[in-house]
């Protein structure tokens, strides 16, 4: 069974807020709200609801409008419609009344009325039972938790044997690292890479397992990898926490000074990323693309002068440097 | 001065302070977007993109776009402090002195500005370079007009001739664009269907190529209109070294989208759609966000300035398409419309890898770089994305469902629009003219009419490496003869499934070749592929097609959507088409009519029972006549082709005969005229008949 979804429609925010509220006391939780009727009626097209609840003032078009549009579509005629206002004349109850209303809430809501109302309506009803896949998950993880190694294993192998999937792989990735299995750790998270080739856990864990056995250069290429996804996906900290796990494999590399270079630039600390690109740089002087990226941040702090003679560099250093090329034509032509 | 401009005008010196800052800012950008712009662009048609403001600026005979007239309006403030006369002083050989003898003292273009999808992740190797030249419409005589619009169109027809590329030349007054007046624009409808829509867009996806800065780059987002108004007095008072009033144009404040716009854009789009379904859809769906959700999350291009100072390079995600393609996802989202998501995310996808042709994007584009996160944010699995990947593998018939998807789900916003708009007029301020041309054109699209030939899917129409085609003569699964159309060689074995268009006579075929403009009219890369004896013979085949490609060609330059009903404009008759020759009897008559609309229509008169040639003469006229009457002479136009392979000309003269008869005679209505009809013809008589008229 589905969870009872509600459209709540109300220009005035306080009012929305409170009826919103006492329908989550009330134990329902898929609300949607909207403060316009057209917005409403927009989302009313496109998505199916169990019940809505409409101010009945509104600018632009009222909550009666509302209710007729809704009416005039046959596949609404039986959806359980409120309006609500603070009052109502016996020429508003017979408007309604001919337009199918299904009854009508004087404001300010209150937890009674809007529970008397509700319980009127049969699709009211609670959220379903979690299902089949989700509970041996759970199973899973709790064993994980509680160290039963062996005992994890065996859900997420049976799992393995319904579908494949690069968070099982992962998770038994996870296990045999623990159990000090670190080839056949590697082999997990390599499947699970290979699943989903933007799994930057796996190659982060990858990379361990490497280091644990004594492979620098893998380890180095895989947390490298875990660490430009992370930049890629702007989680900052943890490509940073990853980088300087690599530096204390190799502190010459200079790869790392270069990401962490990026990844200052994308933090937006231009200082400490430029103190990154002049150790890369005493590392390989004559490497054009660090001159590339020092002028990218030059762009980014608006010192275009600056940045114009880091690409001149960058494309003295390769003539064929197509990057730096496009850039400095397009600073040449554009600044004023 | 307004009396609330002045509550609202700021002190100078923080004025200058914050308009020098943003102009860093919007520098910074606009040279983003130029890389961007250059990156997709091949190196031949950078060279064009280099040359057009010096074409626009000087009026030379030695240089393309020159006009031989001395008051031909050119000049574009400030192009000889540009980087763009560096680059043509270098590649030109010109030296400074050279040049001033054609260039005006005075400036009269105030800038020239691309807009649209250049510089974005929408641009493509053949996307249109549209160029907005703004002007000061009252600096310049009725004739001066003429001659800058001859001057334009004349550069615009080299760029084509010289390198195969598109650009439009849009010229906007000043005044008109603070008022939101497009109407000058020459697109039908585009101009009075859209206005504030259009000025978002403009200030979304501008590009500054030379000339004055637009202010509102430079001002602060959210500005109401009398605080800009503040702003601009107050700027238009500075001086100093460091700030030149005339660098900047006010090309008017934007505060919203108006609503009652939105449904004149959406009817924009509909006709939009024909050309590139997916742009439209994605275009549509950001009118609809507009609409429902502009007061709650703001214009979309006020969040593009807000962004400008992060703007530096490769910032894919403040990518001016970007941004719409998630405000037009976020619509779905909001609306909790999980077709429209998934339709919205497969148009981005096509829209990112190049559709209507798509290709593969290599590792290291921005465009991939951004599907990737795209694919990842959407949780894609492998089969999505494949599918989408192998798009240009897709049957014909799955790319026209596809097309159809796109066109329903734009239907469908038009009418959430129209349904709720409320107590708004929906049209408001849109010339009638262009309503009813923009309605008219959306109609032809979507109308199911007897005997209309249907458009080709977009890929096909807009593919540039489409070889030659084939045409087959065959029978299908079900003992029919059918012609069908094919992109490859068809063998033996291949049934129509793989085909483009299948139909049970040669005429048709060849219609929807020719209403499809494929093949750029060249009927020699159309062949006849012999898969069973076949009734015609390819030269046949290929004369036939040079002929109507020849009577259907672009003497129609602009379609006339303004009458509601389209009138007959092109009747082609066909005698004896794909038949197998058995003897010299007329057995078959077929129609291909074209309409005012563009629109195709085939039909097949059946002569067969008819008892004699003179008799199926009349009938074949009669039903001739059906289309040509109702135009005036002069205005439409007939062709009798007759395949068959004598050379007697008798059975052609004598429909020509009828048919002019019943012009003469003034034969308005053919019911009328079925008593003057001679016996034992086609339809059936009532009653007595008059003698009929000798028309011979």
């Amino acid at each position: 069974m589905k969870p009872a979804s509600f459209l709540i429609v109300d220009d005035n925010s306080v009012a929305l807020r409170e009826i919103a509220d006492i329908l989550k006391y009330l134990g329902y939780r898929n609300l949607h709200e909207s403060s316009t009727a057209s917005e409403a009626w927009a989302m009313l097209r496109v998505k199916e609801f169990d019940c809505v609840i409409s101010a009945w003032d509104m600018p632009e078009m009222t909550g009666l409008a509302l209710l007729k549009i809704v009416r005039n579509d046959d596949r609404f005629d039986q959806l359980p419609f409120f309006l609500a206002d603070s009052s109502f004349t016996k020429a508003k109850v017979v408007n309604a009344g001919r337009s199918g209303i299904t009854g009508l809430i004087v404001k300010p809501y209150d937890i009674e009325t809007i529970k008397g109302k509700i319980q009127g309506i049969p699709e009211a009803m609670g959220d379903g039972p979690p299902s089949e896949a989700e509970i041996t998950l759970d199973e899973g993880m709790k064993l994980l938790e509680s160290e039963d190694h062996e005992g994890a294993l065996k859900i997420f192998q049976k799992m393995l044997d319904e579908g494949e999937s690069a968070e099982i792989y992962y998770n038994i990735g996870y296990v045999k690292t623990a159990q000090g299995q670190y080839p056949e750790a590697i082999d997990a998270f390599r499947k699970a890479t290979q699943l989903d080739r933007l799994f930057a856990k796996a190659f982060e864990a990858m990379g361990r397992a490497y280091k644990e056995l004594g492979q620098p250069e893998e380890a180095e290429e895989y947390l490298n990898k875990a660490a430009e996804i992370y930049l890629s996906s702007e989680r900052e900290d943890q490509a940073e926490e990853v980088l300087n796990e690599i530096l204390e494999v190799n502190p010459d590399t200079i790869n790392v000074y270069n990401t962490m270079g990026v990844l200052y630039r994308k933090k937006g600390d231009y200082p400490t990323a430029l103190k990154h690109y002049e150790k890369a740089l005493k590392i390989h002087p004559k490497e054009p693309n660090i001159y590339y990226n020092i002028g990218r941040i030059h762009v980014d702090m608006k010192n275009l002068d600056e940045a114009k003679s880091c690409f001149d560099k960058a494309l003295t250093l390769d003539p064929g440097f197509k990057e730096a090329r496009e850039i400095l034509n397009a600073i040449d032509i554009g600044a004023m | 001065m307004p009396e609330n401009a002045r509550h609202n005008k700021p002190d100078p010196a923080s004025v200058k302070e914050k308009i020098l800052l943003n102009r860093k800012y919007f520098i910074t950008y606009n040279i983003a977007r130029l890389r961007e712009l250059i990156r997709y662009l091949p190196e031949e048609k950078l060279d064009l993109f280099h040359t057009i403001p010096l074409l626009v600026h000087m009026n030379s005979p030695d240089l393309p776009g020159y006009v031989d007239h001395p008051l031909t309006p050119h000049g574009v403030y400030r192009f000889f402090d540009s980087g763009f006369w560096k680059f043509a002083k270098k590649r030109l050989r010109i030296k400074g002195e050279d040049v001033h003898t054609y260039v005006l003292k005075r400036s009269y273009v105030r800038g020239l500005y691309l807009m649209g999808s250049s510089g974005t992740l929408g641009q493509t190797e053949y996307s249109d370079f549209d160029y907005w030249v703004v002007i000061d419409k009252g600096s310049l005589s009725e004739v001066q007009r003429a001659l800058l619009r001859q001057k334009l169109d004349s550069i615009r027809d080299w760029s084509k001739e010289t390198y195969g590329h598109d650009l439009s030349f849009f010229v906007v007054d000043v005044e008109q664009i603070r008022e939101n007046d497009f109407s000058g624009i020459h697109e039908e409808g585009s101009g009075t269907a859209q206005k504030s829509l259009l000025k978002e867009e403009f200030y979304r996806t501008f590009i500054l190529i030379v000339g004055q800065i637009p202010f509102w780059a430079v001002l602060p987002p959210g500005l109401n209109d009398a605080e800009h108004r503040g702003w601009i007095e107050t700027a238009l008072l500075l001086s100093g070294d460091d700030f030149v009033s005339d660098d900047y144009v006010d090309l008017g404040n934007l505060t919203s989208v108006k609503e009652e716009e939105c449904l004149g854009g959406v009817l924009w789009h509909i006709c939009k759609a024909q050309k590139d379904p997916v742009k439209s859809l994605i275009k549509t769906s950001l009118i609809a966000y507009h609409y429902f959700f502009q007061e709650r999350e703001g214009l979309l291009c006020d969040m593009m300035k807000k962004r400008f100072p992060e703007r530096g390079l490769d910032s894919y995600l403040l990518d001016p398409y970007a941004l719409v393609f998630e405000r037009a996802s976020r619509f779905y989202d909001l609306t909790d419309d999980k077709d429209g998501l998934d339709l919205i995310r497969e148009c981005i996808y096509l829209r990112l890898t190049g559709y209507p042709v798509p290709s593969e994007l290599v590792e290291d584009n921005p465009k991939r770089q951004i599907l990737k996160r795209y694919v990842n944010a959407w949780s894609w699995g492998g089969n999505q994305i494949d599918r989408l990947e192998s798009y240009t593998l897709w049957t014909e018939n799955e790319k026209l469902q596809f097309d159809d998807r796109i066109i329903n789900k734009i239907s469908f916003l038009y009418e959430l629009i129209f349904r709720t708009t409320g107590k708004i007029e929906p049209f408001m301020g849109m010339a009638s003219q262009d309503l009813a041309v923009l309605k008219n054109r959306s109609a032809s699209h979507f109308k199911k009419k007897p005997g209309k030939l249907p458009r080709c899917s977009t890929h096909l129409r807009a593919r540039r490496d489409l070889g030659s085609l084939f045409i087959a003569y065959r029978e299908d699964s079900s003992g029919a003869n059918t012609w069908a159309v094919y992109d490859h060689i068809p063998t033996d074995y291949a049934d129509n499934k793989d085909s483009l268009f299948v139909a049970p006579e040669l005429l048709r075929v060849l219609g929807w070749i020719v209403l499809n403009r494929l093949n750029k009219g060249d009927p020699s890369s159309i062949v006849l592929q012999r898969v069973q004896e076949s009734p015609v013979s390819p030269k046949r085949v290929e004369r036939l097609l040079g002929k109507l490609f020849r009577f259907f060609s672009n003497e129609i330059p602009h379609m006339n959507y303004i009458r509601s009903n389209p009138a007959w404009l092109k009747v082609f008759v066909a005698l004896n088409t794909g038949l197998f020759p058995v003897d010299n009897t007329l057995r078959s008559v077929d129609y291909l009519v074209q309409n005012t609309w563009g629109e195709f229509f085939f039909h097949a008169l059946d002569v067969t029972h008819i008892e004699n040639n003179f008799l199926k003469c009349y009938e074949t006229a009669k039903q001739a006549w059906h289309y040509l009457q109702e135009t005036l002479p002069g205005e439409s136009e007939y062709r009798i082709y007759d395949s068959r392979t004598t050379d007697d000309r008798t059975t052609t003269k004598t429909i020509e005969d009828f048919i002019r008869s019943f012009r003469k005679s003034g034969a308005g209505d053919l019911m009328d005229r079925d008593a003057e009809r001679p016996e034992k013809t086609a339809t059936p008589r009532n009653g007595r008949g008059r003698p009929f008229l000798d028309l011979l």
